[in-house]
């Protein structure tokens, strides 16, 4: 009796170092929730700056979240709560927005150039983004053509 | 001799021969007896003798005896007066001695005074030199600046010329006016006294239609705010109207799972973003532009949202609420200065994010 709740005990210790070892070292993966809410509370920050009409603090900030996103969209997948979006695809669809927003900042910045070379960014990268469509709308605005 | 030995003689002259001249008759009067009795008068001749009388026998006798007493007499007064003469003599000896003590101290002071009046004649000449040198500076310059003077005033004078026929024109000018002026006055004087003639009457019609006009803005505020109660009620059911595509969909709208995604699918199909750039270029102010470009911005995320993300929607709410989005439209559309395109652009986002706040 007492050998077999030894063997279990064993048994269970070892599936967690197995555990650990398979989940690589330590980041904010592990805490994938947490840092979500941090870059999404800093995109709506971001998002009311754009409004406020401040576009170069926004633009500043629509830059380093989207390097954020981008990062954490090459991550792997990791399920979340049950029900919840793929924390992947989620980045992915920010990642997108963030550098439409970082071209629309310099647009209304009177940068035309740059403006552009982020929306063909976001056309390019992520074409099938919610913000390609709207990428698509602005860079024709920009080019004199009618929009798609 | 100088001109100042000259002087000193002629003031010394007077007294110098007197005082010779008295000296001259002392001295004679010195050296000669004195003053002797006249001689007497040579005994008459004699005249015949004939048988005189007594008189004339005692009268020459008489006469001797009176010429030698009174010779008597003349001689003892002579010798007294010769006594007094001396002492008078010896006094005007002292008076000539002190006068010519006096005349030497004179003497010295004239000399003194000499010496010094031709000291001062010379400083005298010196200062005249030096005053005739300035005077004729001053003179010199006094000419130069009359000159300039002159000149100056020459200019002055041609430029008052010139600006007194221009003021002669302009005076002829205002005078015109002034005259016109006056005619106009006389004119509005007129026009005025028929106003406060018919004045009274105006201000009565005034009154009443102060009066009337107080009554139309009472009916009209009651009217207005029947309309606004009336908008108010409204709003729901357009927006409802707005973001179901015509069809009054209200559980479609109300949905908290599904409004944002009501409100994303109005925006394509009502095309809000296409057309704001149409919306920029008809603004008539600078605050309407500011609101478009945050509509702008809103619009543009509401798009691009995830709404099935609880956490996108309250990000969403929040941004609007953070601009104040909807009170920004509602006194936009109150002032109703932009152009009807614009307003109803900006009414269409009203209708489309009214209760975003509340629904997340």
């Amino acid at each position: 009796m007492r050998a077999e709740r030894l063997f279990w005990v064993l048994g269970l210790m070892a599936l967690a170092v197995a555990g650990c070892a398979a989940r690589g070292p330590y980041d904010h993966r592990f805490r994938p929730g947490a840092v979500r809410r941090d870059l999404d509370a800093g995109f709506d920050e971001a998002v009311a700056l754009a409004a406020d009409g401040r576009y170069d603090p926004a633009a500043e900030r629509f830059g380093r979240l989207a390097e954020m996103y981008e990062y954490e969209q090459q991550s792997e997948a990791v399920p979340d709560a049950a029900g919840q979006p793929d924390t992947r695809a989620l980045g992915r669809g920010r990642a997108a927005e963030a550098v439409f927003w970082l071209g629309y900042c310099r647009e209304k910045q009177g940068l035309a150039d740059e403006a552009a070379k982020h929306y063909r960014r976001v056309i390019d990268e992520y074409g099938g983004a919610p913000a390609a469509r709207q990428a698509r709308l602005r860079l024709a605005h920009l080019e004199g053509r009618p929009g798609p | 001799m100088n001109e100042k030995d000259d002087n000193r003689n002629q003031a010394g002259e007077p007294l110098e021969s007197l005082l010779r001249r008295w000296g001259a008759e002392e001295a004679a009067r010195e050296g000669r007896p004195g003053d002797m009795p006249e001689p007497a008068a040579p005994p008459a001749p004699r005249r015949s003798v004939r048988p005189a009388s007594w008189a004339a026998r005692w009268l020459p006798l008489a006469a001797g005896i009176v010429l030698g007493v009174s010779g008597l007499l003349g001689l003892l007064a002579a010798r007294g007066l010769r006594s007094q003469t001396s002492a008078e003599v010896e006094g005007l000896r002292g008076d000539r001695d002190t006068a010519v003590r006096e005349l030497q101290q004179v003497r010295t002071d004239l000399a003194d005074a000499e010496q010094r009046r031709v000291r001062r004649q010379s400083e005298y000449e010196s200062e005249l030199a030096a005053l005739r040198g300035r005077l004729m500076t001053e003179i010199t310059e006094s000419e130069n600046a009359a000159a300039r003077r002159e000149a100056a005033l020459s200019a002055l004078i041609a430029e008052q010329k010139v600006l007194v026929a221009s003021m002669t024109g302009n005076l002829a000018e205002a005078r015109r006016n002034l005259s016109g002026a006056e005619e106009a006055l006389r004119a509005s004087r007129t026009a005025m006294e028929r106003l406060r003639e018919g004045h009274a009457a105006d201000v009565s019609r005034l009154e009443a239609a102060v009066d009337d006009a107080a009554t139309a803005r009472r009916r009209a505020e009651e009217h207005l705010a029947r309309l606004q109660s009336l908008y108010e009620a409204m709003l729901p059911v357009m927006q409802q109207a707005y973001t179901a595509g015509g069809e009054l969909r209200r559980e479609l709208v109300m949905s908290s799972a599904s409004h944002l995604a009501a409100r994303q699918s109005a925006a394509r199909r009502h095309r809000l973003l296409e057309r704001a750039a149409a919306v920029r270029e008809g603004l008539r102010d600078e605050a309407s532009g500011q609101l478009v470009d945050t509509i702008e911005v809103v619009l543009t995320r509401l798009d691009m949202l995830d709404a099935r993300s609880a956490s996108e929607a309250a990000g969403f709410a929040h941004i609007i609420a953070r601009a104040d989005l909807l009170d920004r439209i509602a006194k936009a559309l109150r002032a109703g200065q932009e152009p009807p395109d614009v307003r109803a652009w900006l009414f269409e986002a009203q209708l489309l994010l009214m209760g975003v706040d509340h629904a997340s």
